[in-house]
């Protein structure tokens, strides 16, 4: 396998039922790539967010994650590579709502290893919101509790970071903000898989995956993309 | 932070930051450990006391002489003594002689007792008139009033029917009260050991001691024959018929709490159930996230469990309140009698209730396996 390459995915399908919600999809995802997942409503793209993210297997093809086979895992293994490998940012945020800022972000420390509160606030302070550690979700907006979602999603240095509609539930101020982390994030290194409707949210990243009926209909690469990773062989920069 | 640390941390927040929907989920185990806390306070006190009030139907163990020996008075101090010492708890005792007197020529059953011991042992003796207070005075029986018509106030002079058909001199004695027992008293004099003494001298003979003892047949029949064993010129019998009816009370009493106190506890472990199930639901984000963090469904299970023990802990500590202030209120207005100290209820409650709670909680298990957690969070 490429070591460039986070993802692979050889002829995946996800069925349910007759519905086939992917279809036959081959995709690569490099290492350091920010890739838009774009498309309408039951084109696919969550069932796909989903089996990246490990939280679904598909029915057929194979998922290799740095590597590893995803498809081949049980239900304990894929938690176990979703605490380990895995940052996830969700359109509702879902922040448990008893917890704090800081406590929330040191959940996630706690499934993965050990709590370390100086970690978390830095984490935190990264995302701008290191002010707010004690605050508890519904004293915080919008954006905010998103940012505390974006810190939550990287303090166990993950391989990837899946963002769900990251800013479909947020102001054009606050999109702004958790877009400007995301550059911040891919600056730094980070994969980046987003997965959005919003034309704006996927023109951020340096490649467009569009999918349509669970086929992928359509790849746009920029040249950003091309200089990083080089053009695809199959189609030229720009459109394949 | 070690995770033990983090851990407690996350099932006290979800406590403490939750208490109002903790009040709703815990009200199932106040109501219940109140209820069971109160019946356990009710079934340690009242039968206890019950036991107490129905040794006022009379002796539960006699002591007689054996056939061939005299006991005394003395004898009785000593018995007492070693009851003590045995630590055996004597609700009342009372020595009693009977004799045959003569009144106008005819025979007169006598009963000579200590009558303050006496009535204390016989609580049911109904006495028109006042207890023998000097000495000379008697009470007569109801049939002896019927056959002679004595009132208070009246004398009756009786002679001894002494050895050999010589009888003793006469002594007039005066009628203080009017008996009535239903028993074979009413057809006896009663009067002090010594007036009966001074008529029939006898050394101090006693032909019976009555005993009423705190314990049932088998305890009893214990100490019956640590008398027998220890002192060969008695002879100890315990009074089955009052034995077995007073631990056929309290151990229909007994039973009857006890099936109560299961219903209830099974209704309690239900509701517990169906309470967290709900929580399960409410919850199903959470949990959902948890998962999508990379929680095994065991360390979910874990938390869920920790945190149904805390709210047991919690509810069993209100509901033990409840129960004792219940409790106090059942034994003070419908059994008429002071509750004793019973805190050790609000610990053994607590254990009880996070027991419950636990187990209710447990029983979620297969739901938060269950939970997808792609489905939940995506909202469907």
């Amino acid at each position: 396998m490429d070591s460039q390459k986070v993802y692979d995915l050889t002829a995946v399908s996800r069925r349910y039922g007759d519905l086939a919600a992917l279809d036959n999809v081959d995709l690569a995802i490099r290492k350091g790539e920010w890739l838009s997942i774009v498309g309408p409503s039951g084109s696919g793209k969550t069932t796909l967010m989903n089996i990246l993210g490990c939280m679904d297997t598909p029915t057929s093809g194979t998922v290799l994650l740095d590597g590893q086979h995803l498809d081949r895992q049980g239900e304990r293994e894929l938690a176990v590579i979703r605490r380990q490998r895995i940052g996830l940012i969700f359109q509702k945020f879902h922040l448990i709502k008893h917890l704090t800022a800081l406590e929330n972000v040191m959940v996630a420390q706690y499934y993965h290893s050990v709590p370390d509160e100086a970690e978390a606030r830095e984490a935190l302070e990264r995302v701008g919101m290191g002010a707010r550690a004690s605050h508890l979700p519904r004293e915080m907006s919008g954006g905010e509790q998103q940012r505390v979602c974006v810190a939550r999603a990287l303090i166990n240095s993950p391989s990837v970071v899946l963002a769900d509609e990251p800013t479909g539930n947020l102001d054009e101020a606050n999109e702004r903000i958790v877009l400007d982390l995301f550059h911040q994030l891919h600056d730094d290194g980070t994969t980046l898989i987003v997965v959005t409707h919003d034309s704006t949210v996927a023109a951020q990243g340096q490649r467009q995956v569009i999918l349509n009926h669970g086929r992928i209909e359509r790849v746009i690469e920029t040249e950003d993309y091309a200089r990083m990773f080089g053009a695809s062989a199959a189609a030229p920069a720009g459109v394949r | 932070m070690t995770r033990a640390r983090m851990y407690l941390r996350m099932i006290t927040r979800a406590f403490v930051r939750r208490i109002s929907r903790v009040l709703i989920a815990s009200l199932s185990i106040i109501v219940g450990a109140t209820t069971l806390s109160a019946l356990a306070i009710i079934t340690y006190t009242v039968p206890d006391q019950i036991a107490r009030e129905l040794r006022s139907y009379g002796a539960n163990l006699v002591v007689s002489p054996s056939s061939t020996q005299t006991v005394r008075v003395d004898d009785m101090v000593a018995l007492n003594a070693r009851l003590a010492d045995a630590g055996v708890q004597v609700l009342g005792h009372a020595p009693y002689r009977q004799d045959n007197l003569l009144y106008n020529q005819q025979p007169l059953s006598a009963m000579g007792t200590d009558l303050a011991l006496a009535t204390a042992m016989r609580p049911y003796w109904s006495i028109d008139g006042e207890l023998p207070s000097a000495s000379g005075e008697v009470l007569v029986g109801r049939d002896l009033v019927q056959r002679y018509g004595f009132e208070v106030g009246d004398a009756l002079t009786v002679v001894g029917q002494a050895e050999r058909g010589v009888d003793s001199p006469p002594v007039t004695l005066t009628v203080s009260g009017l008996l009535r027992t239903g028993g074979p008293e009413d057809a006896m004099v009663v009067l002090s050991l010594d007036d009966l003494e001074s008529i029939l001298p006898s050394d101090g003979r006693l032909d019976m001691i009555e005993y009423s003892l705190l314990g049932d047949e088998t305890a009893l029949g214990t100490v019956a024959a640590m008398i027998d064993e220890t002192d060969h010129a008695v002879h100890a019998q315990v009074v089955k018929r009052i034995t077995r009816s007073e631990s056929g009370v309290l151990l229909t009493l007994r039973a009857l709490i006890w099936i109560v106190s299961i219903v209830i506890g099974a209704l309690t472990l239900i509701s517990v159930t169906t309470t967290m199930n709900a929580v399960v639901s409410e919850r199903a984000t959470e949990l959902a996230l948890k998962k999508a963090l990379g929680a095994s469904s065991g360390q979910i299970v874990g938390e869920f469990i920790g945190e149904g023990v805390i709210l047991g802990l919690f509810g069993g500590l209100l509901g033990a309140l409840g129960g004792i202030a219940v409790g106090s209120l059942v034994t003070r207005e419908v059994f008429n009698m002071d509750l004793h100290a019973s805190w050790w209820v609000v610990p053994v409650t607590m254990l009880v209730a996070a027991l419950v709670s636990g187990l209710g909680s447990f029983v979620t298990v297969r739901r938060i396996i269950n939970i997808n957690p792609a489905l939940v969070l995506g909202g469907e």
